[in-house]
């Protein structure tokens, strides 16, 4: 008798267990339901103007001010992360962490306006420069906050090595404990630039727009976020396959630049 | 006085917590000094303080001083301090990014010798010193994973003595390793303390018992006694000791 009431409390939880699988399946399934719908729509509706020069143009611009960006961002960001971890614990290290995080929480349109008033304005042009500083400005607290993350838990027992055999802390830093995490400091970097490509509002008041993007670092450059929300406040059905097409443009852009980070971390794990 | 190691009333902070009480030590040159008790006695803290890689933590202080023969350590830049009081940690920690070459000659470099002649010899007599060189001179520009724990570990006392310290710390250098390679690196211990002034932090009842020439016991930061091993292990003259080695707590 026992035997049977045991079973049957075990055949219940089982089933129990079966409906909380199928529960959590259908919730990934709804999350991810979205995505593909994005996916298709932008798929299907853009692949045919893809391939135009204005997209190309505008894809270039993306390139050049995300590619700008990390220049002046990486060094920064690095930095900064390296800062913190050596200084982890200090009233001042936690006042910059507070306020890295700040930053890192701030509305993208506020950063695009601090930025035109301090470059735009003066310079009086919008230009690949101001767009790849105001994405910049974005950037430099993540990659902050993944450099300190990783020092300070991956790296300590070979900092504490190099210090041992009379190591200053900047040689440890920045000849032992750095060199062990370029590859996932580079797949961090990769995910704040994809990051970035999401970004529109910064752009908006630094990167300016124009039709080429070749004209040099103080000249206003098309991005493909400004291409797509420019030609999408046109309301023009003609426009309609541009808007996609640019908005293709981004999600491969995005994609390659996830798959390669998410690639470079694997092979680091490995 | 020597390369005898001696700290004086020495007491170590993490904030406002006290984790060493007063210790006053001496280490002698050419001998053994094992630094026994349980876990989170300040057996670390104590000989991170000793080559002042205690302050290097976040919010760490320390009262007190530390003497090599009659010079003040906390007198002298802590760089000068770490090349002569050398360290080898609990964990194997080789440099992964180095060959095994890189990793013996990182200290050397490291400490401004750009020399590659001089570098090699100090490489390779480093590496013979802790009997590693006939296992690896074919592989020495091979990286550092395919060798055993043991060899990894071997590598790290290489790399410690290539910069040739006076006095060296080994911080329980035996808890990841298997039995044998354990009983490689006392044999080590054993032939280096003919050149070094040793200090070897060990849980091991029986290996501090094995190659110490004295002993001391920590307890809750406390220095609770110290003495050759065959007198503390077996005619102990604090109960605390006597509870300790018997078991009773730890």
């Amino acid at each position: 008798m026992k035997e049977e009431v045991l079973l049957a409390a075990i055949q219940r939880r089982k089933v129990r267990d079966r409906w909380f699988t199928g529960f959590l399946m259908g919730m990934g399934f709804f999350t991810l339901l979205p995505l593909f719908m994005i996916m298709i729509a932008v798929l299907w509706n853009g692949w045919r103007q893809l391939f135009t020069l204005s997209v190309a143009l505008a894809a270039a611009g993306t390139a050049e001010v995300t590619a700008l960006s990390l220049v002046v961002s990486v060094p920064f960001g690095v930095g900064l992360g390296l800062y913190l971890c050596d200084d982890r614990g200090t009233a001042t290290a936690n006042v910059i962490r507070h306020v890295a995080n700040f930053l890192s929480g701030l509305p993208s349109l506020l950063i695009g306006m601090a930025v035109y008033e301090w470059l735009v304005a003066p310079m009086e042009s919008r230009s690949l420069v101001a767009g790849s500083v105001a994405l910049a400005v974005m950037a430099v607290p993540y990659i902050a906050r993944e450099t300190e993350n990783k020092l300070c838990s991956r790296t300590a027992w070979f900092h504490d090595g190099a210090l041992a055999i009379g190591a200053s802390r900047y040689q440890a830093w920045t000849r032992i404990a750095l060199p062990l995490l370029a590859r996932p400091l580079v797949a961090a970097i990769l995910f704040s630039s994809a990051h970035m490509l999401g970004e529109t509002a910064p752009l908006l008041f630094t990167a300016g727009g124009g039709r080429s993007a070749l004209r040099g670092v103080f000249a206003p450059v098309p991005t493909l976020q400004l291409r797509v929300y420019g030609d999408a406040l046109t309301a023009r059905p003609s426009l309609a396959g541009q808007v996609y097409a640019g908005a293709l443009g981004l999600t491969i852009f995005t994609l390659v630049i996830f798959m390669l980070a998410k690639w470079i971390e694997y092979s680091d794990a490995r | 006085m020597g390369n005898t190691l001696r700290s004086e009333l020495l007491s170590a902070f993490y904030g406002k917590q006290q984790v060493l009480h007063r210790v006053t030590l001496s280490a002698p040159e050419h001998q053994v000094t094992t630094i026994i008790g349980p876990t989170g006695s300040g057996k670390t803290t104590f000989v991170r303080c000793l080559n002042r890689l205690h302050e290097t933590t976040p919010g760490a202080r320390l009262e007190g001083d530390v003497w090599l023969g009659d010079v003040n350590l906390y007198a002298l830049d802590p760089i000068i301090v770490r090349r002569k009081v050398g360290m080898v940690f609990q964990t194997p920690n080789p440099f992964p990014t180095l060959s095994i070459f890189e990793n013996v000659a990182s200290g050397v470099r490291l400490n401004g010798i750009r020399n590659k002649t001089v570098i090699s010899e100090q490489v390779e007599k480093s590496l013979r010193l802790c009997s590693l060189w006939e296992e690896v001179k074919t592989i020495l520009h091979q990286s550092v994973s395919p060798l055993t724990r043991g060899q990894q570990q071997r590598l790290c006392v290489a790399r410690a003595l290539a910069i040739e310290p006076v006095v060296l710390i080994f911080d329980e250098p035996t808890l990841t390793l298997d039995p044998l390679s354990a009983l490689r690196i006392e044999e080590l211990i054993e032939d280096l303390k003919r050149r070094y002034t040793i200090i070897l932090v060990t849980n091991n009842l029986q290996q501090a018992a094995r190659v110490a020439d004295l002993t001391a016991l920590l307890l809750n930061g406390e220095l609770v006694e110290q003495g050759p091993p065959a007198e503390l292990f077996t005619r102990p003259s604090d109960k605390r000791t006597e509870d300790y080695l018997t078991g009773r707590f730890g």
